[in-house]
């Protein structure tokens, strides 16, 4: 039995707080909810189409601590796509990004090929700014990846973040939005996604 | 059910044969290194606290009492737990501590209040040291211990010579004390890994230490969709409270959902197995098949709930095994195992055999050893299984005998009968070709060690075998945990009301073997080679097949059925 090896792999990585937890699980599931529970890493998983076929969109949520060096290595060496998340209200949560986006370079080697998104979350919280938006963007420039910020909050640019990741790969087609035989597929989808939401 | 299990069951069955009479007498004792200490008459059954008062009264002698009242005080405190409680227990020691107690005999009345004091605190502190560091486990224990001992503290002052006991005691509790407050600082900082359900690369080259209920390990729960969430639990943590981690981190309990909505934990194997596992189990863990994943759903989707696909090592070429020295692989393998072995405490054979009698404590260590004794016999086939080339892999089974021979010359029989079993699973032993192509010498040493490893006449061969080797030794574990089954299944706890003190005798004396096989640790040379580091990460975490129909199919691929 082969691995699924037409997976699609997203990594989100961050320091701990920054809401990456947050954007998985309001995209996943539409869900958000103030409590904090650190995370071990989790992965959820959707379908998806790619290259005129289905293939599944794996989300891993990494923990923001730095417990694991090993596994955040094998984390990357597995990914496909990265998201790197901070948190607008704290300058040293995008400080704590360098290290990790060093990382990939080091292990994937050509990054400008490889979907990266550098994500200021919380954009809600501007009052406790403390981070300008051109100073993501300049730092996403440097490291020649897409930026955005995002409320998983308030559900602001979310989606967008995932679809705009895809649109990223150029090795193959992958989207969100599942074309072709729409009525039929799509339904599938909402199938699939039904269940998971019962989970 | 454990393959391991299963096998033992079926030979278990095989040599029952005319029932044992059940009655005092129970099983006949089993050859073990204890053999030589002269026939011991516990004396005839009791109530658990006249047992108790006795064994007190052969204790007022002191120090200089008989080795009898030694073996009794070490039988007591082994078993205790089937029949008197901890709390009881303690109860009863302040009783008499105070004098207060209902016990009466003659040599008792005219032993004076020191001599009494003595003997109490003996058993306390041989209870304290068979416990050792599975004592802050026991928390109620731990407190009525040191609710005697500021009893005692109170005493030192009317009775002088207490005190040369009174300051071991201190140093043992003291010990304790310690190891809790260590711990406690420790578990914030570090989570134990388990393996198999939380694979990490980076510890595994660390010796192991034993598990306790209360240590923190990191686990991943599945969902339907193979979407997984890794909590972080007690080892000893029940099925409800994996449950409320995993809603929490789903956000599940936001949802308005009706009460069929409800999750459900189900332990799901590689083969599809299912077991529903209910919410008030604990210790779930360690009890898991090696390839078994916990998941979580709702009893709907149950039905549709898919193992995850086989984790196959399928490099091109080579595993890491044609590569490694059977010298290398077998003393790693041996050390591996003797860590394996000394984490188990000497209670938990006790308490695997007899949970059902008293309320369940964690035998995780005991589990986890017997989990990989069963890893190791897949580990065996699914390499052969894995190997295409008919001559490559002849040189495999010699391989694996050469590692049998040497785990056995290291008196490790743990491993020894691990790899015979893997070697004798249908799916390698239907391979003929591959077989036919063995060495002569190789088939009969091969045969030699199926003959050690045969059931028949209760383990008769292996059972000569060992009783012949000098500690340290590593014995084949479940035919202790089976002989500890007779035990307890042959014959009574109670009659009428009075203790079987024959029975529990037996089980401690099984125990004392256990204890003497490791009184001296095993040094093996595991780091002679280049590649020792890259043997000792491999050998200790294997990847397996245990689905047996898929090493069925293996094994047809490799050599189909010509009929």
């Amino acid at each position: 039995m082969p691995e699924q090896s037409n997976d699609y792999r997203v990594v989100v990585f961050g320091a701990g707080g920054v809401g990456k937890s947050s954007l998985v699980l309001r995209f996943v599931k539409g869900t958000f909810r103030e409590s904090y529970i650190p995370t071990i890493e989790d992965t959820y998983r959707q379908v998806i189409s790619c290259d005129k076929s289905i293939c599944t969109l794996q989300i891993t949520d990494t923990t923001g601590s730095h417990q694991f060096p090993a596994m955040q290595r094998l984390s990357i060496s597995k990914g496909h796509a990265f998201i790197l998340v901070y948190s607008i209200t704290s300058r040293q949560s995008l400080e704590e990004l360098k290290p990790i986006y060093e990382q990939i370079c080091q292990i994937k080697g050509d990054v400008e090929s490889i979907p990266i998104m550098l994500v200021g979350n919380k954009s809600d919280e501007n009052q406790n700014r403390e981070l300008d938006s051109n100073e993501g963007e300049a730092m996403a420039k440097k490291w020649k990846c897409a930026f955005m910020e995002t409320s998983a909050k308030m559900n602001h640019n979310v989606k967008e973040l995932f679809q705009e990741l895809l649109n990223l790969e150029k090795r193959r087609t992958v989207s969100l939005q599942i074309d072709g035989k729409k009525s039929k597929q799509q339904k599938r989808k909402e199938k699939l996604k039904g269940k998971c939401v019962v989970m | 059910m454990k393959p391991l299990e299963k096998l033992l069951k079926k030979q278990s069955s095989l040599l029952a044969g005319p029932r044992r009479p059940s009655g005092p007498a129970g099983p006949p004792m089993l050859p073990g290194l204890k053999e030589a200490s002269p026939p011991l008459s516990p004396g005839p059954p009791d109530t658990p606290c006249q047992l108790l008062g006795r064994l007190l009264e052969q204790l007022l002698g002191g120090h200089c009492s008989c080795p009898a009242a030694d073996v009794f005080l070490d039988d007591l405190i082994l078993t205790h737990s089937l029949f008197l409680p901890a709390e009881k227990l303690f109860q009863e020691l302040q009783q008499h501590f105070l004098g207060a107690s209902n016990y009466s005999s003659p040599s008792w009345a005219q032993s004076g209040p020191l001599q009494q004091k003595q003997a109490v605190l003996e058993v306390l502190l041989h209870f304290m040291k068979t416990y050792k560091d599975i004592l802050q486990e026991e928390e109620c224990s731990f407190k009525l211990i040191k609710d005697l001992y500021v009893l005692v503290m109170k005493d030192v002052a009317l009775y002088p010579d207490l005190e040369e006991t009174v300051v071991k005691l201190h140093q043992l509790l003291e010990m304790a004390e310690l190891r809790v407050t260590e711990d406690s600082a420790a578990s914030a900082k570090q989570v134990k890994p388990l393996f198999r359900h939380f694979r990490r690369i980076d510890s595994c080259l660390q010796p192991r230490v034993a598990f306790r209920g209360s240590d923190e390990i990191f686990c991943r729960v599945y969902m339907p969709d193979h979407s997984y969430v890794t909590i972080r639990s007690r080892l000893s943590a029940s099925v409800e409270d994996i449950l409320t981690s995993v809603s929490e981190k789903l956000q599940y309990s936001d949802e308005p959902s009706g009460r069929d909505e409800d999750l459900i934990l189900v332990a799901v194997a590689s083969s599809g197995e299912k077991v529903n596992l209910k919410p008030d189990e604990d210790c779930v863990f360690t009890t898991l098949g090696i390839n078994s994943h916990l998941f979580a759903c709702t009893k709907d989707s149950l039905e549709a709930l898919v193992p995850l696909p086989e984790e196959i090592p399928v490099s091109p070429g080579d595993t890491e095994i044609h590569r490694l020295e059977a010298e290398d692989v077998s003393n790693h393998l041996s050390a591996f195992h003797w860590e394996l072995f000394k984490c188990v405490h000497e209670l938990e054979f006790v308490d695997y055999v007899f949970h059902s009698e008293r309320g369940r404590r964690e035998t995780a260590n005991l589990e986890l050893l017997l989990q990989r004794c069963s890893e190791v016999q897949h580990w065996v086939t699914t390499e052969v299984l894995l190997c295409e080339s008919v001559g490559k892999r002849t040189q495999l089974l010699k391989k694996f005998i050469r590692i049998a021979a040497l785990c056995k010359q290291n008196q490790d029989m743990l491993t020894f009968f691990a790899v015979v079993l893997g070697l004798d699973n249908a799916a390698v032993s239907r391979l003929r070709l591959t077989w036919e192509k063995m060495p002569g010498k190789f088939k009969s040493l091969f045969h030699k060690f199926e003959n050690l490893t045969d059931p028949c006449r209760n383990h008769k061969s292996y059972r000569e075998v060992i009783s012949k080797m000098k500690p340290p030794v590593i014995p084949f574990v479940p035919l202790i945990l089976k002989d500890l089954t007779f035990l307890n299944e042959g014959s009574k706890t109670f009659l009428d009301g009075l203790v079987n003190v024959e029975k529990m005798h037996s089980v401690a004396e099984k125990v004392r073997t256990i204890r003497s096989y490791r009184s001296i640790p095993l040094r093996l040379e595991t780091e002679s080679s280049l590649n020792h580091l890259q043997a000792k990460a491999y050998v200790r975490q294997f990847q397996v097949i245990d689905n047996q129909n898929l090493l069925f199919d293996l094994s047809y691929k490799l050599e189909p059925n010509h009929q």
